[in-house]
């Protein structure tokens, strides 16, 4: 009886999002909440840093999960979403997403790359991140894709990042993302590429979320980008931003190895919950 | 830090002039400019300058560059659009000049008419806003129509191809234009 007990549970488990031992790619928690906010990674080059070398300094700003690129469409890029480099993360006790550009120009290409990555032993989760291509007729591409990762790989934790302002963007199908790929959903409210108030930009976006009506948990992302007046958005805005939003929100993105001041930044960011 | 990027500033300033110089006396091109580079020799490694440009990062206009000007003149030297990393560097220092006409050049005919002073204009701020440092370590050789296509990440996201139409590597996209925002 026991034993049909477990058998069950674990069965409801898998089926809810899976458990971080047993499911590869499944390992977000039902429920989970970061210790920390969350920072995104294009690719390690562009930081300048080696994959062990950004994940100290992750660590030591107190960042509490970060999102790789692992690729984009069709290509997986196995030279560098890979365990190891997943690994100097995970070891330093960060949970790892694994996140792709994706557009419905190869759905089923798309979905065995997604899969690829979502297998790299240590990932938490896999973020698709699908934008203009998708706007338009795209509907049924997009429950394709997410339906496709799902089938792929039973019980991964499947999310999707999008356009910060939904409301702006009526033939983006979120509706499809949100109910097929719809763990979380990560919008870029971008309020300093926008030249907004952090302020403004997140009450408009939250606006528009509850308008839109979506059902994913919401995982806010801002971004350090430079305004449209080239002024760096402020470390105050920045943890305002932060504090407003605990514990699902992150930052785009580990800066660029030629912006010093940025990196110098990401330290003094409020990243704890 | 600050000095070193002020200092790259003012030398692709010369570059730039001397470079619009020559190319408004130039009639045909000279034959060391006609041969394209493979992409694949010629892309920089990750996080690098190219040996011969400016890094593209020290190209973001000032805010006192002067106005876009759309008057007509020579074409591009094939030199400036001899690789796709060449083409963007050549756009980068375009943009830091102000000089519409022949930036619409670095991309494809069919592309042309979207470059607009406006998109100029919100070009030109953007990329004052975020580094340009295309991923070409994973860009994707393709063909199209004929010729080849280099498809690159420019800022992470949306590929950009760029073409090369008889050893100009012309873009597909307005590449530099923000998307999705708001």
């Amino acid at each position: 009886m026991t034993r049909i007990l477990a058998a069950i549970a674990l069965l409801l488990a898998a089926a809810c999002g899976g458990t971080e031992p047993t499911v590869p790619g499944g390992s977000v928690p039902l429920g989970y909440q970061p210790p920390a906010k969350g920072l995104w990674i294009w690719y390690f080059g562009y930081t300048g840093l080696t994959a062990a070398q950004a994940a100290q300094a992750a660590k030591d700003a107190g960042v509490g999960y970060v999102l790789i690129k692992s690729g984009q469409d069709a290509a997986y890029w196995n030279t560098r979403y890979n365990s190891a480099s997943v690994a100097e993360f995970t070891s330093r006790g960060m949970k790892v997403l694994a996140w792709a550009y994706m557009t419905p120009a190869d759905v089923p290409g798309s979905v065995q790359a997604a899969a690829l990555a979502a297998r790299v032993p240590g990932t938490s989760g896999l973020v698709i991140d699908a934008e203009i291509e998708f706007e338009g007729s795209h509907d049924l591409a997009a429950q394709q894709l997410c339906d496709g990762i799902r089938a792929a790989v039973p019980g991964v934790w499947l999310g999707y990042t999008s356009f910060g302002w939904v409301g702006y963007h009526p033939t983006f199908p979120f509706g499809a993302f949100d109910k097929h790929c719809g763990d979380a959903f990560f919008p870029q409210v971008y309020w300093s590429d926008r030249g907004v108030s952090w302020s403004s930009g997140h009450t408009e976006a939250m606006q528009m979320l509850e308008a839109a009506g979506l059902k994913a948990p919401v995982w806010l992302i801002q971004s350090n980008d430079d305004t449209p007046q080239a002024t760096s958005p402020a470390t105050a805005d920045l943890n305002a931003f932060f504090d407003l939003t605990p514990p699902y929100s992150s930052l785009w993105e580990f800066p660029s190895s030629t912006e010093s001041a940025k990196l110098a930044q990401v330290a003094q960011l409020h990243w704890k919950n | 830090m600050r000095g070193a990027r002020l200092g790259a500033v003012a030398v692709l300033f010369v570059a730039v002039g001397a470079f619009l110089l020559l190319s408004g006396s130039r009639t045909r091109p000279a034959p060391s400019d006609v041969a394209p580079r493979a992409p694949a020799a010629a892309a920089p490694a990750p996080g690098r300058p190219s040996a011969d440009a400016p890094h593209p990062v020290t190209a973001r206009p000032s805010d006192g560059a002067a106005e876009a000007t759309s008057a007509p003149r020579a074409g591009l030297d094939r030199a400036a659009l001899a690789s796709p990393q060449r083409t963007v560097q050549t756009a980068l220092g375009l943009l830091e000049a102000g000089d519409l006409a022949l930036f619409r050049q670095t991309f494809l005919p069919s592309v042309q008419p979207q470059v607009t002073a406006d998109a100029f204009a919100a070009c030109r701020r953007r990329v004052r806003q975020v580094p340009v440092r295309p991923d070409w370590e994973m860009a994707e050789e393709v063909t199209s129509a004929g010729h080849r296509v280099l498809r690159v990440s420019m800022f992470g996201k949306s590929m950009t191809g760029f073409h090369d139409v008889d050893g100009r590597w012309l873009a597909d996209a307005l590449w530099c234009l923000p998307v999705g925002l708001p």
